[in-house]
């Protein structure tokens, strides 16, 4: 069964120039009331300028998937090459930004300071950090709020700056993680509009991890299926709606069908785990 | 309404301090002031002194500072009083008087006159008075009777007696010894002319030898005074002829067959066993007459006076126990003799007393012999009880307490402005306490910041030597400091010359709470706030620096206001060592070894009010260098 799904797979997701390569990965994290498998055999290869969404119940490794992929965590077994390199080497060439499930900002420090701080550590000078800051800052609509503290932010413009600042040194790899969790529908979709249109000037390939269904298939090139208890990647879906899209797109018959397909098979993916 | 809520707590606090002072000072205080009332020795005690001549001429009366119920007056000397109540009067001119009131005057004495020439060169002085213990006046000047005896006895053969020192003229048997004539000086030694006569009993002891003035003068006999030096020309010799003293009157009925009396309640006066009894001028023996063997048994025994208290004594391990025999169940008598029921044992005696003080607590006196109807029962003495030394109420002795453990706060407020004016140098031990402190608190803030930053950085030096670092604070530092003292001053470090010492000791106890404070500081970052500088690739130190370091601020600072109390304390102990001569530490340490308790306790709020001063000042330092904290 598993072994038919990694075959599926392998025929729909085989990208000449994967910049992204998950082979047979494994991740077991070992505890006293027994190892958890976070991860079992799984495959992805991501192309260069693809957004590809995961999507999954909680706990199904989504979250273990991108920080494998950032080398926060280590995989136990199988092969993870990030932009052809080990995902060490991805990391230390700082060639992913990473938005956290939660805003993670530093609370001594500014809007426009906290975004600058990847810069200031790559050692960028003084002048372009704080233009590079500014400008992504207005770009995310929080201009006005360059010299607040974090504390005086609502949940939603936290996460804004974090994207601002996963952004700021553009990365060629974003790596988000449930980024608008914590934002209201209408707010939510303008950051999708939003993060369209940043994927598609900056051309950054980008792995998305959503619980919405409606949100992987309108923001996505690829959707990723997932199931937990192992976790593991069970199905890919090509999502060919047309670019650019806009508020058409998710009144379009095509954006239907296709969160239908997303969602029955992520209803087989749920009855194959048990 | 703002400016209330900023002054309230103030005032809270100030209720606080007198709720609590009040009767926290009254507990403690009253406590102490009801012992001292009961305490005896806290009375004020008063020997009735001679007064000097002059003093006795220009003044006619005397006043009475104290109830003097139940006592007596007895007066030495001349001149009745004009009192009623007089008692009788003996041999030596003694009166003695009863009920005097508290507010009673009594009018006082003249001198006694002394014959001789007072022309520059005679020391030799009679009177025709017999005084032997009355004091002398030089031009008002009480002088100091003293004589030395030599060690020998005159047998009739010896001719030199040893002194221990030449100094002084001699006298003997009343009369001046002339040198070259009667004696010469060989040293300390005194070898007389002619052998002195064997000294017999019955003479005069003392008299009988020759005697060495060796204070301003002696009594050459109970009639005669040789000084040591002549009075100049002109100068006043006088002798104080009478004093007055205090006698006691006791009570107890005088009905022909009491024997039994009490001294006067409330007890003015101490009693002791050698006090003599009078019954009307008649002294009553108080040594007690020692009864002989008759015959070889150790039962009967000579009886010298037909009555008498008969008491077996004993002296186990020196102190003398007196037991108290009674006739028919101890004893017979039959003629002069006294025959025991039960043999003494070899370490016991008896002895015959006119009368018994039985116990010192309730002083009960009980007499050989009931005193004829109509006489007059007392002892003299020259020591008396004044009411209580503290005062007459518990709360008057409460306030005149010498030592208030825990004054009454507003004392302590009032006598703030006094505190300053008399010790205005304390401004100066202040700063140098503050300023002392201060370099404990940076010499605790490097140590604590540094160690750790080490602990953090790297892990096994914390398992290594957190251990250490506790153990460092269970050393009990007063041992410590004269140690270190003794170290440093190998090296010229004093605390007179460097304020090193200081801050070593402030550091010492400050440097603990900084070093745990910030390694939980330290310790306390959100891990994906980690994660993320991992994400951007930055290195130990940008992490240290750019992360950890502010993430441990919080616990910096709280851990820095410990440190600041801690160097206080530290720099306070440091200062009272006893070499060191400036500070707070030293102040305290000197009013502590005075016993001066009320500027200890305004020593103390200052100390507190530094405390707080400083623990404030981190506060403000903490809101100027972490603006961004949000207060909760
Ligand atoms: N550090 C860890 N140590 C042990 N187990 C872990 C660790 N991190 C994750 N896991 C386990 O791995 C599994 C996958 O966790 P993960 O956080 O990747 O889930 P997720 O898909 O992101 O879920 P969600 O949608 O709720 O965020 C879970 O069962 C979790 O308990
Ligand atoms: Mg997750």
């Amino acid at each position: 069964m598993t072994d038919e799904v990694v075959k599926d797979v392998e025929q729909v997701a085989e990208p000449a120039n994967s910049i992204i390569s998950v082979r047979n990965v494994n991740k077991i994290f070992p505890g006293k009331e027994g190892d958890v498998i976070a991860l079992s055999g799984s495959n992805l290869k991501i192309a260069s300028g693809e957004f590809v969404s995961l999507i999954g119940p909680s706990g199904c490794g989504k979250t273990t998937l991108l920080r494998l992929i950032a080398d926060l965590e280590k995989i136990t077994s199988g092969e993870l090459l990030v932009n052809h390199k080990s995902p060490e080497r991805a990391r230390l060439d700082r060639d992913y930004g990473y938005v956290f499930q939660a805003p993670v900002l530093y609370e001594w420090r500014t809007v426009l300071k906290n975004v600058e701080l990847p810069l200031e550590i790559m050692g960028t000078s003084a002048s372009k950090r704080k233009q590079t800051a500014s400008r992504l800052l207005e770009m995310v609509g929080l201009e006005q709020f360059k010299e607040h503290y974090p504390w005086q932010l609502s949940g939603g413009m936290q996460q804004r700056v974090s994207i601002a600042r996963a952004l700021s040194f553009s990365p060629s790899i974003l790596l988000m993680d449930e980024p608008f969790g914590a934002l209201d529908e209408i707010t939510r979709e303008q950051m999708q509009q939003e993060v369209l249109r940043l994927w598609r000037e900056t051309q950054t390939t980008t792995v998305f991890v959503t619980h919405s269904i409606s949100e992987a298939v309108f923001l996505s090139t690829h959707v990723v299926m997932m199931s937990a208890r192992p976790g593991r990647i069970t199905e890919i879906i090509d999502i060919d709606l047309p670019q650019p899209r806009n508020v058409e797109t998710r009144e379009s018959e095509r954006f239907y069908e296709l969160v239908t397909e997303v969602r029955e098979a992520l209803r087989r993916s749920e009855q194959a785990s048990g | 309404m703002r400016f209330l809520r900023k002054v309230l707590p103030v005032f809270v606090a100030l209720a606080f301090i007198f709720v609590i002072g009040y009767p926290t000072a009254l507990l403690i205080g009253l406590n102490k002031a009801q012992s001292d009332m009961k305490d005896r020795s806290r009375w004020e005690q008063r020997s009735v002194m001679p007064l000097a001549p002059m003093d006795l001429g220009n003044a006619d009366q005397l006043p009475f500072l104290q109830s003097i119920h139940n006592t007596g007056l007895l007066v030495n000397g001349n001149q009745p009083l004009s009192l009623s109540a007089i008692l009788g009067k003996d041999a030596e001119q003694k009166v003695v008087y009863t009920n005097l009131n508290a507010d009673s005057n009594v009018s006082l004495l003249t001198p006694a006159p002394l014959e001789g020439e007072v022309d520059g060169q005679n020391r030799v002085f009679h009177t025709d008075r017999a005084f032997s213990d009355h004091p002398l006046y030089l031009n008002g000047r009480l002088l100091n009777p003293h004589f030395e005896k030599p060690e020998e006895k005159p047998d009739g053969v010896i001719i030199e007696f040893n002194f221990s020192s030449s100094d002084g003229v001699f006298i003997l048997n009343g009369k001046l010894l002339v040198e070259g004539e009667d004696y010469h000086l060989d040293d300390t030694t005194l070898v007389t002319a002619e052998p002195l006569p064997l000294w017999t009993s019955g003479q005069e002891p003392d008299w009988g030898r020759p005697l060495r003035v060796s204070g301003d003068y002696a009594w050459a006999d109970n009639q005669t005074i040789v000084l040591r030096d002549p009075p100049p020309v002109g100068a006043r010799l006088e002798l104080a002829a009478s004093f007055v003293a205090w006698a006691e009157q006791l009570s107890g009925s005088v009905d022909g067959s009491n024997r039994t009396f009490h001294f006067a309640q409330p007890r003015l006066v101490t009693t002791d066993r050698d006090r003599v009894v009078y019954v009307n001028e008649q002294p009553l023996n108080n040594s007690g007459t020692r009864l002989r063997n008759v015959n070889d048994n150790e039962l009967q025994f000579g009886l010298p006076k037909p009555e008498g208290i008969i008491v077996m004594e004993e002296r186990i391990e020196r102190v003398l126990h007196q037991t108290q025999l009674f006739p028919d169940d101890d004893y017979t008598i039959e003629e002069n003799t006294l025959t025991l029921v039960n043999a003494l044992d070899k370490n016991q005696s008896l002895r015959q007393y006119d009368y018994l003080i039985l116990d010192s607590e309730f002083s009960r006196i009980v007499l050989a012999k009931a005193p004829e109807p109509g006489s007059v029962v007392w002892t003299g003495h020259y020591k008396v009880y004044d009411r209580p030394g503290c005062g007459l109420t518990v709360f008057e002795c409460f306030v005149t307490l010498p030592q208030h453990p825990v004054p009454l706060p507003h004392w302590i407020i009032t006598s703030l402005p006094d505190f300053f004016i008399n010790n205005a140098s304390v401004f100066g031990q202040i700063a140098y306490t503050t300023f002392g402190s201060f370099a404990a608190l940076v010499m605790g803030g490097v140590v604590g910041l540094l160690l750790a930053s080490l602990f953090v950085l790297i892990r096994p030096l914390e398992r290594a030597f957190l251990p250490w670092v506790v153990a460092s604070q269970t050393v009990p530092i007063i041992a410590l400091v004269p140690v270190l003292m003794l170290i440093l001053s190998q090296f010229g470090i004093t605390l007179q010359s460097s304020i090193l010492p200081t801050a070593i000791i402030g550091g010492y106890l400050s440097f603990f709470p900084i070093t745990i404070g910030t390694v939980k500081g330290l310790r306390s970052v959100d891990p994906l706030s980690i994660d993320l500088m991992h994400s951007y690739a930055a290195n130990k130190w940008q992490i240290f620096f750019k992360v950890r370091f502010y993430a441990a601020l919080p616990f910096m600072f709280a851990s820095f206001k410990v440190g600041a109390a801690a160097a206080l304390v530290g720099a306070l102990i440091s200062e009272t060592e006893t070499s060191n001569s400036s500070g707070l530490g030293y102040e305290i340490l000197g009013r502590v070894q005075a016993g001066n308790v009320a500027d200890l306790w305004i020593l103390f709020l200052i100390s507190v009010l530094m405390g707080i001063m400083f623990v404030s000042a981190v506060g403000w330092v903490e809101r100027l260098l972490a603006p961004w904290m949000r207060k909760v």
